[in-house]
């Protein structure tokens, strides 16, 4: 197998590959946290970390772990990131991980990490590995940012928490619920298809 | 790597993956552990100022706390202050129900337990006071629909008319039960609401949404389990088996007398 391309691996899940709008993983997340910026962006920065480093783990004991326990070596690696990035959270973000809640716990049950540990890492050199998972947080984080942005824009009519839409406007509701997510999901894979349409899968 | 499937090998592999990871997991506890209990007191007094009425939005929330609230150890089965409590050496600013739970210093409730609080209950409890305002501020808790909601209530320690209402834990669903901590909700409960009758009978009702009288708190919509839930613990701790005996006693704003 050719050796995958550094800047390849970094950029191609953010739009030609991501993994939400192309692969739909990860989407319980996309639509949990996604009602404010702050949130969103936390969960980003979390899920980043995560991804990047437990393909960086997984990757350099690649060699060594028994094909019977595979998956057990890395879920144990994921959950042990997933309470560290948890612990750090509550100890300098409380507010903001009050707020998320059990959804920091739930990076474990993230489809995108273990797809990158299993798909990816198992084959590929650390370094490389590593790229991956950054590649594949970015593009994780760029459904939810844009998704965040929206809703938060709609629903609240602020950004960042802070008011931007006039006085006079009303906030709309429903986009604080879980269904609008998936409606902007949607017109979000319709707008990378159309721009993409090789990623349009026969009916 | 012939033998990487061998079972001395996977047993090697996991205790190694096993020790590297605990060490990492538990020294991110430990290491954080005063950092995360700061935070978390200072969130408890973000509560407890918030249920008082006070602005602690642009505040030193430590300088409006101790300028504005005393805490204050009950015991619950007689109603009274005390120093400390009779089982061991905690006081009102040491006191902590976890270290409590530990030592079962708690009655037994046999079964009559409408807020759902574990079957027991603790025998001691601190209160908070906001002198300047006359209020008592009394922790509650009692089970919703998914998780046991913490918080406090704020009342008026001359007529025991509601003040304020905040809940620093629980697990409701967003946007339904969740609701509890939207800030249109909470307003209706500084409306001084009558909560306690001559006789001591809590006679505040947390109705079903859209049935309330003008005594009466507006359930939230879409959540019947936790709107009855709320109800049950206000009747529960504000009743004669909660702070009922405290909430009788004479003066609140006088210091322990043992």
């Amino acid at each position: 197998m050719a050796e995958p391309k550094a800047k390849d691996v970094l950029l191609d899940p953010v739009f030609k590959n991501n993994p939400i709008a192309l692969q739909i993983l990860g989407i319980c997340s996309a639509l949990a946290v996604t009602t404010k910026l702050d949130t969103s962006l936390t969960m980003c920065v979390a899920v980043i970390f995560v991804v990047a480093f437990s393909n960086l783990a997984v990757s350099l004991i690649r060699n060594y772990i028994p094909s019977s326990v595979r998956i057990i070596v890395q879920m144990t690696v994921i959950a042990s990131l997933v309470i560290l990035v948890d612990q750090v959270l509550k100890a300098y973000a409380f507010d903001v991980s009050k707020q998320m809640s059990v959804f920091v716990g739930l990076i474990i049950t993230n489809c995108i990490v273990m797809g990158r540990a299993e798909g990816f890492a198992m084959k590929n050199r650390p370094m490389v590995s590593f790229l991956d998972g950054i590649g594949n947080g970015l593009g994780y984080s760029f459904i939810l940012l844009t998704v965040g942005f929206f809703r938060e824009l709609f629903g609240s009519g602020k950004i960042f928490g802070l008011e931007v839409m006039p006085a006079s406007y009303q906030n709309n509701g429903l986009m604080l619920l879980a269904p609008s997510a998936f409606f902007l999901i949607g017109i979000i894979i319709w707008v990378i298809r159309t721009f993409r349409p090789e990623q349009i899968e026969e009916a | 790597m012939n033998n990487r499937d061998s079972v001395r090998n996977t047993f090697l592999v996991m205790s190694m993956l096993c020790i590297i990871c605990s060490v990492l997991v538990s020294s991110a506890a430990v290491g954080l552990k005063s950092r995360q209990d700061a935070n978390a007191s200072l969130d408890l007094r973000k509560n407890i100022l918030s249920v008082s009425g006070i602005d602690y939005i642009d505040g030193d929330i430590e300088k409006l706390f101790s300028n504005n609230i005393e805490a204050r150890l009950v015991d619950l089965n007689t109603g009274s202050y005390v120093k400390k409590t009779k089982y061991s050496e905690m006081d009102a600013t040491s006191f902590d129900l976890k270290k409590l739970d530990e030592n079962q210093e708690m009655t037994d409730l046999k079964g009559n337990d409408p807020a759902g609080i574990g079957g027991q209950r603790e025998n001691y409890a601190v209160v908070y006071l906001y002198p300047e305002k006359q209020q008592l501020i009394l922790p509650v808790r009692g089970k919703g629909l998914w998780s046991t909601l913490k918080g406090f209530i704020s009342v008026s320690a001359d007529d025991f008319t509601t003040r304020g209402i905040t809940f620093y834990s629980h697990g409701e669903t967003p946007g339904l039960g969740g609701e509890v901590d939207n800030p249109a909700w909470k307003a209706q409960w500084n409306q001084s609401k009558q909560t306690l009758d001559a006789d001591g009978q809590v006679i505040l009702n947390v109705t079903k949404s859209g049935a309330a009288g003008p005594n009466d708190i507006d359930g939230l919509a879409g959540a019947t389990i936790t709107t009855q839930g709320v109800d049950k613990l206000i009747k529960y701790w504000l009743g004669s088996e909660g702070f009922g005996l405290y909430l009788k006693s004479g003066n609140k704003f006088v210091d322990a007398a043992n």
